[in-house]
């Protein structure tokens, strides 16, 4: 329990922290740091509208991170999530372009369906490798990545090249495949119910079932999951196949929601966010809820604090990766305290 | 004989427990000087007050009637004392010689003179009669090996005071006679050697004096010859140990049977090779033999962590050779692993995280759609804890920051609070003190007073000759010889063990 809090307290400590820094940085444009702030957080949250946007660039965030949480909680070290959700992306926009007249709400659930399935079987290939000959997965995932990348690009610019104008995309899907945007001035749109949903299951099978206790098991002691009558390859099997389908979903409803189309940049490095994000918060999935949510109110207030104050809205990047630097110095100097509380009592 | 360390009253607390109480100690030159007592009696923390890791509230040091203040390992590094801990120290990918050196290499203008250092390290080995490789990796040495290592650090520094703490808690009896050679040409090089342990067997083996420590005190320094273990051993408990008395059980039906049992090592290589054995309910079956001999990979193999090459197990009269472990608990098996933490832990988990695995499929614990009750999980882990008097803060304290013994009874609370009729126990009492063994031995005892099956492998002759009912000596994969307690000679099983067949 109490070191559970202590992860909390060095969370927040670490991003107030990073916020004082990035005080100073705005005052260097002679911009005071609670107008900044305060410009920051309308731009993000000032209006319905606004809201909406921030919440439509939280949902990949969102998705990668709890695909990369449900894995490295279990101990199988998925890093190939970028790629699980370029190539899901890709299947999907490639079925999207391809048939035509299917009903709109079973066009939408064989979409995401599809995306799930590309995701959960791209993660499925080093996962049952791992288990089954045990080949690292980490190299395996790492390699895939490019793979998946490499092959979309080669779809994008050879079989599948659009029709209509610029370069590096597919054509646009069927309209019976877009998720409706819920505001004509945002990008949100209905694929975010399908979002909560995954949400939820990936809640309710870490922190409230069986899974989530045997995962960290293993992953804290392998040898002690074995012992005490986990199914250890199932387990993990389950874990990786889980974070590709999370990554897939994430890729399937920007194809479905956001572009309807799918692009070479669909994703500027989301489960490489999503991965920081899961680690500060040591693979809580409530905690990448958080965290998610935080960062995509300071993407999107980041933009406000360049239009409106002139501050160049990579100072966002700057405050996020400060905190991440917090973070780590503080579980740091977190222990090194603890060891000699312990020492000395 | 001269004094070369005196503590006078010193006194050391860890915020409101006393670790160490008003300790008087002497140690003389040139001795092998034992510190006993159970875990928890203070014995570690009075060696690193010494060692300089932690500085007394009260008292002081005198090395040769000189006060002394060390505020680091550092400075008593330089007054010639070292340390070997219950943790290696080690660097795994550096190589003997490396790991010695490592602080204080030799050197070359600015680059590290290897070919000094081998030369110094190897002369240090030979001196002592080590055998050692000292080109190879330490990560992949066993830790009879490791231990070797640590003890060269300290005379490559020339300490002439060499505190060892538990340092046979992590070795076979083989092992151990090879470090208490060592510890013996120590002594005739005239250097000191203070040797901390709750084992009594070995104290007596080897010191010229004793002191007893108890609850933070020390209860006095006594002349070895002049005591006897028993006197020891009701020193170490602070009060009478009750004689273990072996009760008749009734046998009765075949609870497990291995049938022609072949396992393979880590290494490709049969380590337990057509191996058959029988143990009924309501008796104990001892496993002897020299640690190596195949025993682990049977107890894998048995509790279903290994898989199995030939061969079948037959537990109740199903075959269960090829079922999972969750499946053999379900059926009412429990295990008791050789290493308990590495095995039978999870350091970094709670306790309460610890004590429900292997329960976690017990409908109590796990509802509809895998829930787990989390309520329940809770107050058993609370009982449990409450029951086997396990010292902590609460159930969410992490298990490695337990004390070793705790750490211990987390495991064995756990698999003793399972209805199960068949248990296997891999050397029970291994890192374990006196009070601690005595009520391991009578949980063995009270189960199979109820009729349970027990299947004991210790490398401890003592221990097997005090429990079971029938003995099997293992060797070389195999049992070789078999007798039952009443006609048991220990002079034969001891030949058995090195594979001597009469």
């Amino acid at each position: 329990m109490t070191e559970k809090y202590r992860g909390i307290l060095i969370v927040i400590v670490s991003f107030l922290l990073s916020l004082v820094v990035g005080g100073f940085l705005m005052m260097l444009y002679h911009v005071s740091p609670i107008d900044g702030y305060r410009e920051m957080i309308s731009g993000a949250l000032g209006n319905k509208y606004l809201i909406y946007s921030t919440l439509s660039r939280m949902i990949p965030i969102l998705l990668t991170g709890l695909s990369i949480a449900i894995s490295f909680h279990a101990g199988i070290w998925n890093i190939g999530a970028e790629g699980q959700l370029y190539l899901a992306a890709f299947v999907v926009a490639a079925v999207g372009v391809s048939f035509h007249g299917i009903p709109s709400a079973l066009y939408l659930f064989l979409g995401v369906a599809t995306g799930l399935a590309v995701g959960g079987a791209w993660a499925w290939i080093p996962g049952y490798l791992r288990v089954k000959y045990k080949v690292n997965e980490v190299v395996m995932t790492i390699m895939l990545n490019s793979v998946a990348v490499y092959f979309t690009l080669y779809m994008t610019n050879g079989p599948f090249r659009t029709s209509q104008g610029s370069l590096g995309a597919t054509n646009v899907i069927d309209k019976n495949m877009w998720f409706s945007h819920l505001n004509p001035l945002s990008n949100l749109n209905t694929g975010a119910y399908v979002t909560i949903v995954a949400v939820a299951v990936v809640v309710y099978l870490m922190l409230f079932a069986r899974h989530g206790y045997e995962w960290k098991m293993y992953r804290l002691n392998p040898r002690f999951a074995l012992y005490g009558g986990v199914n250890v390859k199932s387990n993990m099997l389950l874990a990786m196949v889980l974070s590709g389908m999370l990554a897939g979903l994430a890729g399937t409803l920007l194809v479905m929601g956001d572009y309807h189309r799918f692009l070479n940049g669909i994703s500027p490095g989301y489960s490489w966010t999503g991965m920081i994000l899961a680690m500060m918060v040591n693979y809580d999935p409530i905690g990448v809820i958080i965290t998610s949510f935080v960062y995509a109110v300071m993407a999107s207030g980041g933009l406000r604090l360049e239009l409106a104050l002139n501050v160049p809205q990579e100072l966002v990047q700057i405050v996020f990766v400060l905190s991440v630097m917090f973070v780590t110095a503080g579980y740091a100097i977190a222990n090194r305290v603890a060891n000699r509380l312990q020492e000395e009592g | 004989m001269s004094e070369i360390v005196r503590l006078e009253s010193v006194t050391k607390k860890f915020g409101k427990v006393v670790a160490v109480n008003e300790v008087n100690l002497s140690i003389e030159s040139g001795e092998i000087h034992s510190i006993i007592g159970e875990n928890g009696a203070g014995k570690t923390t009075l060696m690193r007050l010494l060692y300089g890791m932690y500085k007394p509230d009260k008292g002081s040091i005198y090395l040769k009637d000189k006060a002394v203040k060390f505020s680091s390992p550092r400075d008593a590094i330089e007054n010639k004392i070292g340390m070997v801990h219950q943790n290696f120290m080690l660097i795994d990918d550096f190589t003997v010689y490396e790991n010695v050196v490592l602080g204080s290499e030799p050197r070359k203008w600015f680059s590290f003179d290897r070919k000094l250092a081998k030369e110094r390290v190897r002369r240090l080995a030979e001196e002592y009669k080590m055998e050692i490789d000292i080109g190879e990796l330490v990560g992949k040495m066993p830790v009879g090996l490791q231990q070797k290592v640590e003890i060269l650090k300290l005379l490559y520094r020339n300490s002439n005071i060499l505190i060892f703490d538990e340092p046979t808690a992590v070795l076979t009896p083989q092992e151990s006679d090879v470090l208490f050679q060592i510890f013996r040409k120590f002594k005739l090089s005239g250097k000191t050697v203070v040797f901390i342990s709750h084992k009594l067997r070995e104290v007596k083996k080897i010191s010229d004096r004793v002191s007893v420590m108890r609850n933070g005190s020390l209860l006095g320094t006594f002349i070895n010859e002049e005591l006897s273990e028993m006197k020891l051993a009701e020193m170490i408990a602070g009060r009478k140990i009750s004689k273990l008395v072996s009760i008749q059980a009734e046998v009765g039906k075949t609870v497990l049977k291995t049938e022609n049992l072949t396992v393979l090592g880590d290494k490709g290589l049969p380590e337990v090779k057509n191996l058959n054995l029988e143990v009924r309910s309501g008796e104990i079956v001892g496993i002897a033999g020299v640690v190596g001999n195949g025993q682990s990979e049977l107890e894998e193999a048995v509790s279903g962590m290994r898989k199995i090459a030939s061969g079948e197990i037959i537990f109740n009269n199903m075959n269960v050779t090829h079922m999972s472990v969750r499946k053999r608990r379900e059926l009412g098996m429990v295990y008791i692993p050789e290493d308990r933490i590495r095995t039978g832990l999870a350091p970094l988990a709670s306790i309460r995280e610890n004590v429900i695995m292997g329960h976690q499929n017990e409908k109590e614990f796990l509802g509809k759609l895998d829930f787990i009750k989390r309520k329940n999980i809770h107050t058993f882990a609370r009982k449990i804890v409450k029951n086997y008097a396990i010292v902590c803060k609460s159930v969410e304290e992490q298990a490695g920051t337990l004390s070793g013994g705790n750490m211990q009874k987390v495991v064995i609370a756990r698999e003793f609070s399972q209805n199960a009729d068949f248990l296997i126990i891999s050397q029970p009492t291994r890192g374990v003190d006196v009070l601690g063994i005595e009520f391991i031995h009578k949980k063995i005892l009270d189960m199979k007073k109820a009729g349970g099956a027990v299947l004991l492998i210790s490398a401890d002759l003592d221990e097997v000759l005090a429990l079971s009912d029938r003995i099997l000596v293992m060797y070389e994969g195999q049992i070789i010889y078999t007798t039952f307690i009443q006609e048991a000679e220990s002079k034969k099983i001891g030949l058995a063990m090195l594979g001597i067949r009469s």
